[in-house]
């Protein structure tokens, strides 16, 4: 059922099995695995079921690193969290992504690929995503779509799928009909107050923007409010001796990753005969929407000593799309007015090959069509999603100004280092350099940046990562691999911000496979 | 040394222009003694100059590839291509093909790559390019 707390007695008690604060994914993911089992769990939601401009004000923060999204609008807060405007892309991570890297410092998950593994079927079916399947080539093949013709050991193809469900409306009916689950409307958590040992959280505090106060008192809790809000949260909320929850080393809140999205260069195709659509849009297959992206061998990203991450292609067909092509146009437009002879023109193509593309884009330009083919070359835009170095400069802190209750709203430095830029620099040069060896086309880098570091229109893909992250040694994380906060008996964290690296994968997927595991562990640890 | 230069000049030439067909209008005033100087008057670099690409990529190619002659970048290309091995006719046309696809690859594959606005391109291609600018106008090179 949905309380307002706003309307709930002043000073009232709560009282629940579980406390999930936030109803976003994580949250959601846990109501779901929990509803119709003997647990009372009690979800606290800032927000109301639809948004408010006051609620969304209280994610507002302040920046002092590289350039970022304003904080309220890179989170919303109301029923269903931030996915009541994500694009829905989703997509595991690699078994290698768990792994110790040494060329990657502070990387390693304290749990296998399998541990993992084993929920993402599970987070298929909360997120509406079809069959868990995710075999490139097999899915193809399927769906009757052309794969470009990369072979060895660097490049790849892996499949995403996509299906941007509003968790807030997929479970609204589900909570309104729970006997065990309740969700909290409008209520604010504003610290969490530890037991006189400091050992357990004894009462979630709240306020809401009407002024009401109330508390929640649980046998466990989970902070479930994102990225940014969770390491906030531990950091407001002290045991004695006015150590925050989870901080005996300071860790909380650091090594802040995002994506490190990218729009660096354009893949010119030699052979515009075929469809390579399967990459420059989702396509509807087995209940979800399937999209391509190009993607490194694993092998190869240790043979390389590279972080992980895809290329996204968008299409571009016509001629407008390349600076290059508009720099060789001066020069082209005192030939274009000769006339060549047709046979010639294409006999000299077979030659140099997907080179004269370029050529034909300024000769449409010029004199009005191209001069070898009939139609524009196929190009595709590419767009990284970078994984990017773990970097304990990189954090979330409590910042200098306040919110409407008082309290230190969130800071946030975003760090980018050498070896982040370094990386993604060189990932492109390499799909250039296999573009050419596979005879697939050529590849134009966006080198007015290059040089410039950090890249000026590098920005992130909203995804909020490894500010509470997991480890069994308190020393490098927040939380056990139980995602259990390390020197705290009952206070968990889910979301991404347990991850203790971000791999090339949106994170939505992974984080709703956690949040799953987590729910399972609780329903034992609480049975 | 003219010789020599005339020679290995007309090589190439004169596979190419079998490659291309037959030869349209040769080009006047600099470019025909640019012409004169690779061996094979008119004819050759008749041939060579519908190759569009070479006409916008080389002359910025020029500038990036260390050959500063011409008579260099027929030498090197000469070489690399094999190209005083190859045949006369349909089959030398082939040939030829195949020899420039697959050093184009084999550059790709050993990192013999080339910035010409940003584009990587093989070193290969970037030295053709270069070769058919300087049959048009636009020509960055020495002769010798």
């Amino acid at each position: 059922m949905f309380l307002d707390a706003r309307t709930i007695d002043d000073g009232a008690e709560l009282d629940a099995d579980i406390c999930v604060i936030g109803g976003g994914a994580a949250g959601l993911s846990i109501v779901d695995s929990l509803q119709k089992t003997k647990l009372r769990v009690l979800v606290v939601e800032s927000g109301d079921l639809e948004p408010d401009s006051d609620t969304q004000a209280l994610a507002a923060g302040t920046l002092s690193g590289r350039p970022y999204f304003d904080l309220d609008a890179t989170r919303l807060r109301f029923f269903g969290g931030s996915t009541n405007h994500w694009g829905g892309r989703c997509v595991p991570l690699a078994r290698e992504d768990l792994a110790v890297r040494d060329w990657i410092p502070h990387s390693g998950w304290p749990i296998t690929f399998a541990e993992l593994a084993q929920y993402y079927a599970r987070a298929h079916a909360v997120i509406q995503l079809g069959p868990y399947v995710y075999d490139a080539v097999f899915l193809a093949g399927e769906m009757g779509e052309k794969l470009l013709p990369f072979h060895g050991d660097v490049l790849r193809t892996v499949m995403t799928r996509t299906n941007p469900l509003r968790f807030g409306e997929a479970y609204r009916d589900a909570v309104r009909s729970s006997d065990n689950i309740t969700v909290l409307l409008n209520a604010n958590v504003l610290t969490l107050e530890a037991d006189g040992a400091g050992r357990n959280v004894s009462r979630a505090r709240i306020a809401t923007l009407n002024g009401k106060r109330c508390s929640v008192r649980a046998r466990s809790y989970v902070a479930a409010c994102g990225g940014i809000e969770n390491p906030r949260l531990l950091l407001l909320s002290q045991q004695a001796g006015g150590q925050p929850f989870g901080n005996g080393h300071d860790t909380v809140g650091r090594f802040f990753m995002e994506h490190l999205l990218y729009s660096g260069g354009l893949l010119v195709v030699a052979d515009d005969n075929t469809d390579y659509g399967i990459y420059a849009e989702a396509k509807e297959h087995d209940s979800s929407q399937l999209q391509a992206m190009l993607a490194f061998h694993p092998t190869f990203l240790a043979r390389e000593k590279l972080p992980n991450l895809y290329f996204e292609l968008e299409e571009q067909r016509g001629y407008g799309f390349s600076d290059g092509i508009e720099a060789i146009s001066d020069i082209l437009r005192s030939v274009a007015s000769l006339r060549w002879p047709d046979k010639l023109g294409s006999r000299a193509a077979a030659i140099l090959g997907d080179v004269d593309v370029l050529v034909d884009g300024t000769a449409e330009k010029v004199i009005g069509k191209p001069l070898f083919r009939d139609k524009p070359p196929l190009a595709f835009r590419l767009r990284s999603l970078g994984e990017q170095v773990p970097n304990p400069d990189s954090r979330v802190t409590l910042g200098t100004q306040t919110d409407r209750f008082g309290l230190p709203v969130a800071d946030l430095a975003w760090q980018t280092t050498e070896q982040d830029i370094a990386a993604l620099l060189q990932s492109f040069e390499i799909v250039a350099r296999e573009a050419g060896r596979a005879g697939l086309g050529r590849v134009k880098l966006d080198t007015a940046e290059i040089g410039e570091v950090p890249l000026p229109t590098m920005r992130g893909g909203h995804h909020h990562i490894g500010t509470t992250r997991m480890s069994d040694d308190p020393r490098n994380g927040v939380v056990d691999r139980n995602c259990r906060v390390h020197g705290m008996g009952n206070l968990y964290v889910a979301g991404s911000s347990v991850f203790p690296t971000a791999g090339y994968g949106n994170p939505t997927l992974t984080i709703v496979a956690l949040a799953l595991r987590l729910a399972g562990h609780l329903q034992q640890e609480l049975a | 040394m003219a010789a020599q230069l005339g020679r290995r000049g007309a090589v190439i030439s004169a596979l190419l222009t079998s490659a291309f067909g037959p030869a349209v209008t040769a080009p006047a005033g600099a470019a025909a003694s640019r012409t004169a100087a690779l061996g094979s008057p008119g004819v050759a670099v008749g041939a060579i100059m519908p190759v569009r690409a070479g006409q916008a990529i080389g002359p910025r190619a020029s500038e990036v590839i260390a050959e500063r002659t011409m008579h260099a970048l027929v030498e090197v290309l000469e070489r690399d291509l094999g190209a005083t091995g190859v045949p006369g006719g349909v089959a030398g046309i082939e040939a030829l093909r195949a020899r420039i696809r697959q050093q184009v690859a084999d550059d790709f594959t050993v990192g013999r790559i080339v910035k010409v606005d940003g584009w990587r391109l093989s070193l290969t291609e970037a030295r053709l390019c270069a070769l058919i600018a300087c049959a048009g106008e636009d020509c960055r090179l020495g002769i010798n």
